[in-house]
């Protein structure tokens, strides 16, 4: 193997761990914060996408314009799956699994029915290509690795320096406790749900260029974001970013040699291997960071 | 009590501290075989710290513990359990809920529980006999068919002393049996705990004076991580420092 | 002792109520092809070989609590190899090698493609139990790393399309016990008994695997496997057992609904029917075996009836069908989390309970005076 090709792969590789850690972020502060399991996670994504379909390709809003909507229309959908739904089965891991299964269903169906079976393709807000030497990287890729620091800064800044996150993480410590202090912790669950789902939102209407958008969208993004959230534990943002780094640089390379399958496949096997010697995840902090 | 006794645990000098606090210091406890042991004391005198080191929940920052005079200092919990048979009963019932009574203590009797063994079971008329006499000893063999989460709270407990019982331990460590206890079932619970003598040897942590006026015979006394006083009931009640612990309280 | 001698001859009366059902779902699949059609004992062959498979997945589920979101990789595992047994013995169109790889070499005989149907699944769930069970991955930890698995198995089986036929899928399975040629296809009515013997035999497995000790200390791990740890057991052996117990009745399971079909696809080892066979166990009721028969049952005959009825109306009825079965796991969750059998028992036992609690009351009083 050439090393421009090998360059290549390993550039392409960091773009979809950026992409890659965009589309879990979601599901990974849902579970860490609230260790509820969110299977309609992906079929966020598959929302988000749609929407950035009807808002940037069809009514050509702004597609920054196109991503806080996205945001705010899943963060709302969140807030109402939460209080209507969720709130329920809190430590009724079964049920919640069930349940968020039965949202994701119904999400996929009505996308299908209201979206038909047909390919929405959504334009690329940027289509240039820049060259660094021999490897190539579209801009848009740029831009979505850009999005990606963004919502990651963005809610470690939410939960580290403001007044909600505070509460967000006083009621993982102890929630008792964060009661007796006269906060309303189901107040702080609808919204760590909400931002959760709002995340998923803005990540699948910021991948929506790069797909094709269609009611299965969700479904190719389920096994990778998953075993990422299982690589990475749940105890610290950082070890997604890393773990969502080691997945898809790993896919990314060794497709160059086998098919990308065949690299699924590897990756998947070594994560067994791996949380079999560290079952809490990659970064087993004392303390969130 | 006489030497000629056999020796059980013993603990020799034994101290520990937790990031800077010292929660048991030079501990030297000598319990005998078939012996009811009742260890008292306020609270955060040491008693379930001592009771962690026994089963090695915790290791001892220093100090030795025998079983059967062989060294256990910093051995595992699921050792300990395997290979010197000692029973721990924790605080608050701690049984499978969703099985009927009789399931619990059927999983808990001794000698059944490699895979090998479990496949390979069958029900014996001694396996039989040796369930039923437990129901019997905890007072729950008219309960036998209930699911464990439909009894009261006493009766949990109970449950969980038949389930220690079962595994046929050389030692019954009981933390609290009688906690969240109405009077009547501590008193039952004192009068089944009598008929262990002698067959099992017991260290039985415990508040409640008149449960302890019920049960005990030889009393250890822990007062801020220090062994206060030993002695028979009578004894340690008239023990000055002991008092002064105790008035010091109410 | 004679307590015990009593109390084990139970009157027909006192049978759990599952008994009942039991005896119903037997007696209704017995007597069913007399008033169906061929199309309806088509239907109903697989339904018998997805309640097998639902049968599988309660024994680790409903009672040893490992809720896996991949067991359609063991039953799909189990129906590839019969797939692929039948694609080679029948040349089918698309086949390009002349040998079967030295892995696959067992499938050119009937009774080793049978034997690779039970032994690679057996052998996929002690690999991946293996490393979990042993490395204490538990609860959510274990769901997702099987949902990853029937993820990345759907994908891997497109992808060996040389031997899987990609999407399309394989359709030159015969309808036999054992051959894999297509002359010897058995009349529908035929093999759908096979499979209901099939179906019965599995049923009586698993019960005889969840009464005995064995499922006393699964349903033990189920409550509380750190207690049990305490007890000397150790839960990593007992769970890697009965993952590969349930693989293999899993791959069985694969292997009926595969020659009932007559095909099979991609669909069959992916998230969809891992989460469908989940969805089964949870309506009817977890631990309790009954209730997977009762929900594979009801929930499958009702979406192939409303297909029937609807399609005349809309074409597109496959579609409302998935928003359905969401509205109605929502309600289960909601109304009667341990599905309908589990319900039923849960309400029988409690009406006992009571009983037995007013007897023994009665009993005390009655010493008291005498006293």
């Amino acid at each position: 193997m050439s090393a421009s090709l090998l360059g290549q792969l390993l550039v392409s590789g960091v773009s979809s761990s950026f992409i890659l850690l965009l589309t879990s972020l979601g599901l990974v502060i849902i579970m860490g914060y609230m260790k509820v399991v969110n299977l309609a996670h992906t079929e966020m994504l598959m929302v988000g996408a749609y929407i950035s379909y009807y808002f940037y390709a069809v009514l050509q809003l702004p597609f920054v314009v196109t991503l806080l909507l996205a945001y705010a229309i899943s963060f709302l959908f969140g807030a109402l799956v939460e209080r209507t739904i969720i709130c329920h089965f809190y430590g009724k891991m079964a049920e919640t699994l069930l349940a968020t299964y039965a949202i994701s269903i119904i999400l996929k169906q009505l996308a299908l029915i209201l979206g038909g079976l047909s390919y929405k393709q959504v334009p690329y807000p940027t289509d240039a290509v820049f060259y660094i030497g021999p490897v190539y990287i579209e801009s848009y890729r740029l831009i979505l690795c850009v999005i990606s620091v963004i919502a990651l800064v963005g809610t470690l800044i939410f939960i580290h320096r403001t007044t909600m996150g505070r509460k967000i993480r006083a009621t993982t410590q102890n929630r008792d406790m964060t009661e007796c202090l006269g906060i309303d912790t189901r107040r702080v669950d609808t919204i760590t749900f909400s931002h959760g789902m709002g995340l998923a939102g803005l990540a699948g209407a910021a991948i929506a260029p790069l797909a094709t958008v269609t009611y299965t969208l969700g479904e190719s993004w389920l096994t990778n974001t998953f075993m990422n959230v299982v690589m990475g534990g749940v105890s610290s943002l950082a070890g997604t970013v890393a773990s969502s780094f080691i997945i898809q640089e790993a896919i990314s390379v060794i497709s160059g040699f086998a098919n990308s399958v065949m690299a699924q496949i590897i990756v998947l096997l070594v994560v067994i291997v791996i949380i079999r010697i560290k079952p809490e995840g990659l970064f087993t902090a004392k303390g969130r960071r | 009590m006489e030497e000629s006794r056999k020796v059980l645990l013993e603990t020799q000098h034994l101290s520990v501290e937790f990031n800077g606090f010292q929660a048991l210091t030079d501990v030297s406890i000598k319990i005998y075989s078939g012996e009811l042991r009742v260890i008292i004391g306020p609270n955060g005198a040491g008693k379930t710290t001592f009771m962690d080191l026994v089963t090695g929940k915790t290791a001892p920052t220093s100090g030795k513990i025998f079983f059967e005079g062989h060294n256990i200092t910093g051995k595992s919990t699921a050792e300990i359990t395997r290979n010197y048979r000692i029973g721990r009963k924790f605080q608050g019932p701690n049984v499978f809920d969703n099985m009927t009574v009789e399931e619990n203590i059927q999983i808990a009797v001794e000698g059944y529980n490699s895979l090998f063994q479990c496949v390979f079971f069958h029900r014996t008329e001694k396996f039989r006999q040796r369930v039923e006499e437990i129901l019997k000893l905890i007072d729950l063999y008219e309960y036998r068919h209930f699911m464990a989460s439909d009894l009261s709270h006493g009766q949990r407990q109970w449950l969980e002393i038949g389930m220690v019982v079962a595994q046929n331990p050389k030692l019954i460590i009981l933390d609290e049996p009688t906690a969240g206890m109405t009077a009547d079932e501590t008193y039952k619970t004192g009068e089944m705990i009598k008929k262990l003598k002698g067959d099992h040897t017991l260290i039985v942590v415990e508040h409640d004076m008149d449960f302890v006026r019920q049960v005990a015979e030889y009393v250890t006394v822990l007062n801020y991580g220090r062994l206060l006083a030993e002695g028979t009931l009578e004894e340690v009640q008239n023990n000055k420092d002991v008092v002064a612990v105790y008035l010091k309280e109410d | 002792m004679h307590g015990f001698m009593k109390n084990r001859k139970i009157g027909w009366r006192q049978l759990p109520a599952n008994r009942y059902i039991d005896f119903c779902v037997l007696l209704f699949l017995v007597i069913f092809p007399l008033f169906r059609n061929t199309y309806w004992i088509y239907v109903m062959t697989g339904i018998m070989a997805y309640m097998i498979f639902a049968l599988s997945l309660d024994l680790l589920w409903g009672y040893t609590g490992l809720m896996s979101m991949g067991h359609s990789v063991l039953f799909g595992a189990g129906g590839y190899m019969i797939g692929i047994a039948s694609a080679y013995a029948n040349q089918a169109d698309w086949i390009k090698f002349d040998e079967l790889p030295w892995f696959l070499a067992p499938l050119q005989s009937e009774a080793g493609a049978f034997l690779m149907a039970i032994l690679v699944p057996a052998l996929i769930s002690l690999f991946i139990g293996f490393f979990m069970f042993s490395g204490k991955i538990k609860g959510v930890f274990f769901s997702l790393i099987t949902l990853a698995l029937s993820g990345v198995a759907e994908l891997f089986v497109i992808n060996q399309s040389d031997y899987t036929h990609g999407n399309s899928g394989i359709t030159v399975v015969s309808r036999t016990v054992l051959s894999n040629n297509r002359d010897d296809t058995m009349p529908d009515i035929s093999f759908y008994f096979v499979v209901l013997a099939f179906l019965a035999g599995a049923y009586l497995i698993c019960s005889l695997i969840a009464r005995s000790r064995v499922g006393k200390v699964l349903q033990a791990v189920r409550e509380n496997e750190d207690r049990l740890t305490f007890f000397g057991f150790k839960p990593a052996a007992f769970k890697l057992m009965i993952y590969t117990i349930s693989g293999m009745i899993a791959g069985v399971a694969g292997v009926l609904y595969v020659r009932s079909q007559g095909s099979i696809s991609s669909s069959s080892v992916g998230i969809s029917l891992a989460t469908l066979v989940l969805v089964w166990v949870a309506v009817g009721g977890r631990g309790n075996l009954t209730g997977a028969l009762v929900g594979t049952l009801v929930l499958q005959a009702a979406q192939t009836q409303l297909n029937s009825v609807f399609s005349g109306i809309s074409s597109e009825f496959a579609q409302y069908w998935q928003l359905v079965l969401g509205i109605i796991i929502l309600l289960i969750v909601f109304l009667i989390p341990k599905g309908i059998v589990g319900t039923i028992l849960e309400v029988q036992q409690k009406n006992r309970d009571r009983r037995r609690k007013e007897r023994i009351l009665k009993l005390e009083e009655e010493s008291h005076g005498r006293k």
